[in-house]
């Protein structure tokens, strides 16, 4: 990731919502780009996923989550999790 | 001097704010009143009036949390309908927009408080000031 604002660790989401495949992307917001201003998370999202769209070509919904919170294994970040159903 | 609250990031999942009134708790801060703000894309942001804000920023971000303080002003109107629409007419005619804001009845039942949350915050102190609007000192903010 190359925002600083939400740092380098990522994990992609792949579910099955209403038959279609659903991409979500969690980043986590670090602690010092925090201002308070609900406006300018939003506007935040709005420009990752916007980034993602134009390198990946699907929309992807932009999960913003606490700094520390994304799964790690053996001290290594899991960076896909795929719950479609086949 | 102006009065801060505690705007903290939170994630929409069960246990969250448990986690920050723990770090409150633990530190013996008493949280006078909150607003808390949800998106739709999962997360949301607290606002707390606190007896010690500075000391519970800085113990929410040594607990993980992203947590600033955020300049706010007090006003105190009477409890009596149109009270808060004459305090907010100002406010608009001066074309001032508010981030948030959060209000209360006091104990005696004869006076009311909203906490404003905006830009420039001692611009808008001057503002009701200057049209006779009592802004509440900071050390009673924080007493409230």
């Amino acid at each position: 990731m190359r925002y600083a604002e939400v740092g380098t660790d990522y994990l992609i989401e792949l579910e099955t919502v209403d038959g279609n495949d659903d991409i979500t992307v969690k980043v986590e917001l670090q602690k010092q780009w925090f201002t308070g201003n609900i406006e300018a998370l939003e506007k935040l999202s709005r420009r990752i996923a916007h980034d993602l769209r134009d390198e990946i070509l699907v929309s992807p919904n932009i999960r913003l989550v606490e700094p520390g919170s994304l799964p790690k294994t053996e001290g290594k970040a899991i960076r896909v999790i795929d719950s479609r159903i086949p | 001097m102006i009065a801060h609250q505690v705007s903290i990031f939170l994630e929409n999942k069960p246990g969250r704010l448990e986690k920050v009134t723990a770090a409150l708790k633990a530190a013996d801060i008493n949280i006078r009143a909150m607003t808390l703000s949800t998106s739709s894309a999962g997360w949301g942001i607290l606002n707390l009036l606190v007896d010690q804000p500075d000391t519970a920023c800085q113990r929410l971000s040594q607990a993980g949390h992203p947590a600033i303080l955020r300049e706010i002003v007090v006003v105190s109107m009477q409890d009596r309908s149109g009270a808060l629409h004459d305090m907010l007419n100002l406010l608009s005619q001066a074309g001032l927009n508010l981030q948030n804001a959060y209000g209360t009845v006091l104990g005696d039942n004869k006076e009311a408080i909203l906490v404003i949350d905006v830009e420039n915050a001692e611009h808008v102190q001057k503002i009701f000031e200057s049209a006779g609007v009592q802004t509440l000192p900071v050390e009673d903010v924080y007493r409230i």
